[in-house]
């Protein structure tokens, strides 16, 4: 832990309990976001972005287990503070944005209300909270602000909402936002814009951004940093730029050559990687994309490979770069 | 090729709220989808690209028979749907069939994936002689093993999810399946699984797809034609690759220039848009892209542009990008689909 790292996660693993047996959604995560950095977070359904989420934010549900691990925001671990102590962090020096923002905002208040009502840790008059929220939605670029104050989230175009989800999420100027696809539900040049803004609100905040999504586009352009999370796992992290550049890990390059913004040639037949996840409920003992990995050889089933900084990336699992590991 | 969907100047209302519409200090309706005309036709894959709100997914239901307030024609294999009886519409729902964006919420939990491919002959009153079989056959035309039947839809991936949706689809030999983003929140690998699928059902079975999506990636590998709507028209319509190379309205060019491109490196030319779609409810006069158009002229806020058909595409702007030598010529998306 550093003085120049706003989030560090060391070793944390995580497993539900399940009438099937146990299953260990995530495996030995570690990885740091830089003070004032943006940290792309990527990987499919059920590869554990969600899970490793909702232990950022206090949210994990009952039925998860933490069966170690450290998740250190500045000089806190948040997984050794109480529930009330989680809370007072959450809205205050955590921010969150989702990915539809009619589900985080009430729909029978208006934006005003909400966006006042979010201050409550601040002894400000109502008017210095609504000027300060009119600011705020001034900020995230919502025209006519004082106006929209008024209104309820169903009258905001998409866009708008998501927008004002942000306004809402970086008021109290945390130090770490969590954003969880929070471009999806929107169109490219709302997308584009969107992120446009989520760079500059954060150049003038400082705060750090986790950013998760399936847009491998929107990482390579938002993102300094990136992890690529495979079954539960962190199969690469590193500089968003060198790891774009030769991703060290066969997962992420059969990752990226699957992106259809990638090929160039129109093609109506798009490339896959064959084979599926494994099974998290008896994880494989050797390498977790060994199955479906083209270059496999003989270590890779049996022996779990351990992180390595290898050129550009700072972690990749994989036997390949292990000069210890031969066949 | 044969057109299997011809649509001419539809039009499709909704009945405003009474209490909006006295806030308002009118009544009435909105126009959610505006004079939208298009042809299908068999074994093509049409794209319908805009954002949120735009009436993307009104348009489809319209073309399904589902919508309530609806002018114009919709003629699919020459029937003009509009003048269906019930018994017409239910005939048309198998006809086409729907994919839709969230593929486990749309399977029923309790059914297990047997009983939700056997749905659409019961409900159908299609005569099945080996209602097994026919489920197996389902399966195998996605790729699922035939132990899957057995499952519930919170066991399967969203990948298997997905694929049980197409079966569904297909349950009732459809010509027309609309696919409502059928690849929203999947990763890139499962994506093209999803997409292949598609693919090579269209090619072995003759189907024609109207895809719904903002994924400009996807569209320009996978659709011969793509329609951009804006504020519920087409504002421009034609060949994939043609559009996607030299787009003419103005809309279509900053979509496409928004695109991210994947290579840290490049720092594409964009083309911002200002301000918000205008409301449904307060259309603005002339073009309706002009208080937003980064190209508009004075006249653009009067006059109304029509249709202009160039070839096998049609767009509705009367200073088309690339065209006219007074307006930036030189395309500043060139490089942005590649």
């Amino acid at each position: 832990m550093t003085r120049n790292t706003a989030l560090s996660i060391r070793d944390l693993s995580i497993s539900y309990d399940t009438p099937e047996g146990r299953l260990r959604a995530i495996r030995e995560v570690s990885f740091d976001v830089a003070r004032g950095g943006i940290t792309g977070l990527v990987g499919e359904s059920g590869c554990g972005k969600s899970t490793l989420m909702s232990a950022i934010l206090g949210l994990l549900d009952g039925a998860a287990i933490v069966e170690s691990g450290e998740i250190w925001l500045g000089e806190t671990d948040l997984l050794t503070l109480s529930r009330g102590e989680m809370r007072r962090l959450l809205g205050d020096r955590i921010g969150a944005v989702f990915q539809d923002p009619m589900r985080s905002l009430n729909p029978v208040l208006t934006i005003g209300r909400q966006m006042t009502d979010i201050q409550f840790r601040h002894r400000l008059s109502r008017r210095t909270k609504r000027e300060r929220a009119i600011e705020m939605l001034h900020k995230v670029r919502i025209p006519d602000p004082a106006a929209r104050l008024d209104r309820y989230p169903h009258e905001l175009s998409g866009g708008m909402r998501q927008r004002v989800a942000i306004a809402m999420a970086l008021m109290a100027e945390p130090d770490l936002l969590v954003a969880d696809e929070p471009t999806t539900a929107l169109d490219a040049t709302l997308e584009m814009r969107t992120i446009e803004l989520l760079r500059e609100l954060q150049q003038e905040i400082g705060c750090a951004i986790v950013f998760i999504t399936h847009h491998l586009g929107v990482v390579s352009e938002l993102c300094d940093d990136t992890v690529i999370m495979y079954a539960g796992e962190v199969v690469e992290a590193g500089p968003t730029r060198a790891l774009f550049e030769a991703p060290r890990h066969p997962y992420t390059d059969l990752l990226f050559a699957c992106d259809p913004a990638r090929i160039r040639e129109r093609s109506r037949h798009l490339p896959t990687i064959p084979g599926t996840v494994p099974g998290l409920i008896d994880v494989p003992p050797g390498c977790v994309f060994a199955e479906r990995c083209p270059e496999r050889f003989a270590p890779c089933g049996r022996l779990h490979p351990r992180p390595l900084r290898v050129r550009g990336s700072e972690a990749v699992r994989c036997h390949l770069h292990d000069p210890e590991v031969t066949s | 090729m044969s057109e299997l969907l011809s649509v001419r100047d539809l039009t499709v209302r909704f009945r405003t709220g009474s209490a909006l519409s006295r806030l308002l200090g009118r009544a009435g309706h909105v126009r959610a989808v505006t004079d939208v005309s298009f042809d299908l036709a068999q074994g093509e894959t049409l794209a319908l690209v805009g954002e949120s709100g735009s009436g993307k997914t009104t348009l489809a239901r319209a073309v399904a028979g589902l919508a309530q307030d609806v002018s114009g024609q919709v003629h699919f294999e020459g029937r003009d749907i509009l003048e269906l009886g019930a018994a017409g519409k239910q005939r048309l729902r198998r006809d086409v069939a729907f994919i839709f964006q969230d593929a486990v919420a749309s399977l029923s939990p309790r059914y297990t994936i047997r009983q939700l491919l056997a749905e659409p002959f019961q409900i159908h009153g299609v005569a099945c002689d080996d209602i097994e079989a026919e489920v197996i056959r389902l399966l195998e035309m996605v790729s699922l093993p035939a132990s899957m039947a057995d499952r519930r839809p919170h066991e399967l991936s969203g990948g298997q999810a997905r694929r049980v949706g197409v079966a569904r689809a297909l349950a009732l030999k459809p010509r027309l399946i609309v696919a409502d983003e059928p690849t929203a929140g999947l990763d890139v690998s499962v994506q093209g699984e999803v997409l292949n699928l598609l693919n090579d059902l269209r090619e072995r079975l003759g189907l024609s797809i109207l895809v719904i999506t903002h994924n400009l990636n996807i569209v320009r590998h996978v659709a011969d034609r793509m329609a951009i709507m804006y504020l519920g028209r087409l504002v421009e319509t034609g060949p994939t690759e043609t559009v996607f190379h030299d787009p003419r309205h103005p809309y279509t060019a900053a979509l496409l220039s928004a695109n991210p491109v994947v290579d840290p490196e490049a720092v594409p030319e964009r083309i911002t848009l200002d301000g918000e779609m205008p409301s449904l409810i307060a259309r603005p006069d002339g073009c309706e892209f002009h208080g937003r158009c980064p190209f508009a002229r004075p006249d653009c806020a009067t006059v109304v542009p029509r249709v202009t058909a160039d070839g096998a595409r049609a767009y509705t702007c009367r200073y088309p990008v690339g065209i006219n030598a007074t307006t930036p010529a030189e395309a500043p998306d060139e490089k942005s689909p590649a």
